[in-house]
């Protein structure tokens, strides 16, 4: 037999995520302002210095510490009610954060779903959810907010369900773009070859394939959808008082714009930061998971 | 009796018929026969759009034919329940031009070769271990091979994996597709020398398609000439090599280079280019470029003429002697 | 003007290093070649054997960053390439003087320009022709030289409305629009049917003879390589093992790789029940063997074949190998 039996001597798994992870530069800020958002959505109000709706008209309107007559126990200043913007930043980091993951896990994994038998199976049934999720986009989101709110009332539900409702069908088209190419593959060819079935072709050639995609999207949607829930809720068809959320402040903030610039700027750099600091591990990620920058 | 048998196959595909242009119709595959006996190679050459890659899609059931009849042992694949169907995949398997496109990367090189044995039972893992590593040992791989992943692989080697995966079954045919065309020159002699040993030590029959003539004349035992989704002469591979009778074929040899300084192929072997397959020429397909093209050819297209046994071409020139 | 003979290009002692993460991969480890006016030389090898890093270093296009030129000379026309400042070698060198054609006409054409746009390119860039309708006329007169029928019409059609086989002419137009006074055509027919492939070599031998154009022909095609080169050079590992004048390399090679490769693909009308397969598999170029890098694989491997590198030998004018037991083969 002339076959060569040189293999390469460590047995060496392919770089699986975590090390490649590692193996770049970390966005470091991003990573650490998240991980300041996701401390203070789980711990929420008891790690707040003050009561988030403790009235005290005694000190509204109390700029940050900075400026002319800030003091340490308010430091990004009180509201027209003379509540802690600071506390209440935090305390308005769950609704934010929580709303999003969640509707960012079933929005994914629905319409991840439906793009991959989109793609896989083509003809009819692709033609049918296409032009499903082209109505799904044309419908204005506010619009739909409105409707939904009046059916079910304006909660933290509503807000849930109209992101899902809206963000699903970005996952149905890009996943569905990816399984198109995908099942072109000669692997996949070769499973049909070998006998598989429709089940294991999805779950063992097509879906590991897509993970990066998926994981990349929704971290880029994160930022997004923080600020889709600021504007429901500013807007009033989301969070109510007495619950706080980032949009709910800049909503409450709106009227006193003149005498308390800082009581609506504060909560809109908290949105700010963390949608930044989302969209940047968002595009790192991308660059880290996208093979043609792999290579060197 | 031929273990596979291709009678009047036909594929068409719809091309186009978007906002700007209309709907085409592109013939791929047209109305071809031939018939593969038991350990034959029967090798389908032409160049690239004769279809020859569609007919080794529709015998994988990768595609449905238009219409024809595939018959593996005498029996219709179109008539087959979904047990025939299992039955069948398990007696045809393949191996790809790529081999870097042809092996999941994620799949470790075990799972990879256990896939069709799992798709067509539960084995015990012994077994199943067993099996693969009699499969990697034939190929001439190590059994440590096994638990790698395809990219820790050289392209040789590789292509190794996807013959071990397709022997995996045990099956009766394997359809190579350009087996060796993406590797490397040095490389591609192992490849070759490799599959005619396992042919013979398994008594495969083998369904080659290739551009390469050099190695289709090595390799098969039988030809089937193709151009523009038809079939224009066929023969056992010596016969055809050593007396083609259809001017494509004679063109064809005539214009592969040779690593012989002293052959330089001939300018005028063949003029023009492929017609396109949505709009092929009329009565022959191939008259445009003849270089004895006649009245007749433009008209009527040419009959199944026999030149011997085994041999036959379609060419209206064979009619005139 | 050199005159037949003397060397148009010539590469001495060309190291070009690949800078990546995993290591220093020594691409090319001290090439030298020549070509002469007139000439067809043959870079022969398999991937990774440094033909395609040969050509980019001369035409200065190595990748950014991870590649470089890191000794060596590459003498054209009595000018050193590997000296010039980049803005200069892209003014008065690259795409005029010395120019490329590579494998994939697809990807070489832009698809949302016009053919007469893109052949046009390289006149109005080198400034040889001035005003719409005098570089019309030369695109026109590139494009018939390259025998593509009826130029003034198809010169306003897109890349895609040609078939492969014209496209491949059309890139052949844009790399000799400026009278270049050497080619190099990577894998130029590789991607070409056989038909095809016999019209594009017919064009490259017709051009050669109008012009006195020196062309480097990249292939791992012994085919091709036979039937329109003048001198055949071997590659492998980064290095040259053989060079010598066509006839030579195809009938009396010494190299045993050179013997090997001939011996392992099959020939037309020489049936052979099995093919000479040479085993294993080309060394790493990050690490490369001390000694000869062929000898893992070598029939005729001896111990001073692993200890040292094989100094050249001129075995006849011209025909030069780098092998410690040249000699006929007879493996096969």
């Amino acid at each position: 037999m002339t076959a060569d039996a040189t293999l390469p001597a460590a047995t060496l798994p392919p770089r699986g995520w975590i090390s490649r992870l590692r193996g770049r530069g970390l966005p470091w800020i991003s990573m650490i302002i998240l991980g300041l958002v996701a401390i203070a959505t789980i711990f929420g109000e008891s790690i707040a210095p003050h009561d988030p709706n403790g009235l005290n008209l005694g000190v509204a309107f109390r700029p940050p510490l900075w400026a002319a007559k800030g003091e340490w126990t308010y430091p990004l200043g009180t509201d027209n009610l003379g509540r802690d913007i600071f506390s209440r930043i935090i305390t308005g980091a769950r609704v934010s954060l929580v709303s999003a993951l969640y509707a960012i896990a079933f929005a994914g994994s629905i319409g991840g779903l439906v793009g991959m038998i989109s793609g896989y199976f083509g003809g009819i049934v692709d033609a049918i959810i296409m032009r499903l999720v082209d109505i799904q986009m044309s419908i204005p989101a506010l619009a739909l907010a409105l409707v939904i709110a009046a059916v079910f009332g304006a909660d933290f539900d509503t807000v849930v369900i109209v992101i899902i409702v809206t963000y699903w069908t970005w996952y149905a088209r890009i996943v569905r773009g990816e399984i198109l190419s995908l099942k072109e593959r000669d692997y996949v060819a070769l499973a049909k070859v070998a006998g598989c079935g429709t089940f294991t072709i999805f779950f063992r050639h097509l879906l590991p394939n897509i993970m990066n995609t998926l994981l990349v999207l929704s971290t880029l949607q994160v930022g997004q959808v923080i600020i889709f829930e600021a504007s429901l809720s500013f807007l009033g068809l989301g969070i109510q008082a007495p619950d706080v959320s980032w949009g709910l402040m800049l909503a409450d903030a709106r009227g006193y714009l003149t005498n308390a610039w800082w009581a609506i700027t504060m909560p809109g750099i908290a949105i700010m930061v963390t949608c930044l600091s989302a969209n940047m591990i968002g595009d790192w990620l991308r660059d880290t998971f996208d093979p043609k920058r792999r290579q060197l | 009796m031929s273990l596979l048998e291709i009678r009047d196959l036909k594929k068409h595909f719809r091309v186009g018929g978007g906002l700007l242009s209309t709907a085409g119709t592109v013939k791929a595959v047209d109305g071809v026969s031939f018939a593969v006996g038991e350990g034959e190679t029967f090798a389908l050459v032409g160049e690239s759009g004769c279809g020859k890659t569609t007919i080794a899609k529709m015998v994988l059931m990768l595609e449905r034919p238009t219409s024809g009849a595939i018959l593996f042992d005498g029996e219709d694949l179109a008539s087959m329940g979904s047990a025939g169907v299992k039955a069948y995949r398990r007696q045809v398997q393949t191996v790809f031009q790529d081999p870097y496109a042809s092996l999941n990367p994620r799949l470790r090189v075990r799972t990879i070769i256990a896939e069709p044995i799992l798709a067509h039972g539960r084995p015990e893992r012994a077994t199943l271990r067993k099996r693969v590593e009699e499969v990697l040992d034939v190929v001439g791989l190590p059994k440590t091979a096994a638990d790698l992943f395809p990219h820790e692989f050289s392209g040789g080697q590789r292509q190794r994996v996807a013959i071990a995966r397709a022997l995996a079954l045990n099956p009766r045919c394997i359809v190579l597709d350009e087996p060796i065309s993406a590797l490397d020159v040095s490389i591609r002699a192992q490849i070759l020398n490799l599959l005619a040993d396992i042919q013979e030590r398994f008594r495969l029959t083998y369904l080659i398609i290739a551009h390469d003539l050099a190695l289709v004349e090595h390799f098969s035992t039988r030809v089937g000439v193709m151009y523009l989704g038809n079939m224009v002469e066929a023969g056992p591979t010596s016969e055809v090599f050593a007396h083609p009778r259809h001017p494509y074929t004679q063109a064809l040899l005539a214009s592969v280079p040779r690593p012989d300084p002293d052959h330089r192929p001939p300018a005028d072997a063949i003029r023009g280019e492929i017609a396109s397959a949505m709009a092929p020429p009329s009565g022959c397909k191939f008259h445009p470029r003849c270089p004895h093209a006649m009245p007749v050819c433009n008209t009527e297209f040419p009959g199944w003429r026999n030149l011997g046994a085994t041999h036959a071409a379609a060419c209206h020139l064979l009619e005139l002697t | 003007m050199a005159s037949n003979g003397q060397a148009l290009l010539r590469v001495e002692n060309l190291r070009t290093h690949l800078f990546l993460k995993r290591g220093v991969l020594k691409a090319v480890d001290g090439v030298s070649l020549h070509v002469d006016e007139g000439e067809t030389l043959g870079l022969v090898g398999e991937s990774g054997s440094g033909k395609s890093m040969t050509s980019l270093s001369i035409m200065r296009l190595l990748p950014k960053h991870s590649g470089r030129i890191v000794d060596g000379h590459v003498w054209l026309d009595g000018t050193d390439l590997t000296t010039l400042p980049e803005d200069e070698m892209a003014r008065d060198w690259r795409g005029s003087r010395v120019s490329m054609v590579s494998q994939d006409p697809m990807t070489s054409l832009n698809p949302v320009f016009t053919v007469g746009d893109q052949v046009g390119a390289p006149f109005r860039y080198h400034k040889l022709a001035q005003g719409a309708q005098a570089v019309r006329d030369a695109v026109v007169k590139v494009l018939g030289r390259v025998r593509i029928p009826s130029p003034e019409r198809r010169l306003d059609n897109y890349p895609h409305q040609f078939s492969g086989g014209m496209r491949q002419r059309v890139v052949a137009a844009m790399a000799i629009a400026c009278a270049p006074r050497l080619l190099i055509a990577d894998e130029p027919t590789s991607n070409l049917d056989v038909t095809i492939q016999v019209q594009m070599i017919e064009l490259f031998r017709e051009l050669q003879r109008d012009s006195g154009l020196g062309i480097i022909l990249i292939t791992h095609d012994l085919g091709v390589a036979a039937s329109i080169c003048d001198r055949v050079a071997v590659m492998y590992a980064g290095r040259i093992v053989e060079v010598g004048d066509v006839r030579t390399m195809y009938r009396a090679a010494a190299h045993p790789y050179t013997q090997a490769l001939l011996n392992s693909i099959p020939h037309l009308g020489q049936r052979r029940r099995r093919l000479y397969a040479i085993g294993g598999q080309p060394p790493s170029l990050i690490d490369p063997p001390v000694g000869c890098r062929f000898a893992p694989r070598c029939p005729r491997r001896t111990a001073k074949c692993d200890a040292e590198y094989p100094p050249e030998v001129e075995l006849a004018p011209g025909h030069v190998t780098a092998c410690w037991h040249p000699g006929p083969g007879g493996s096969a």
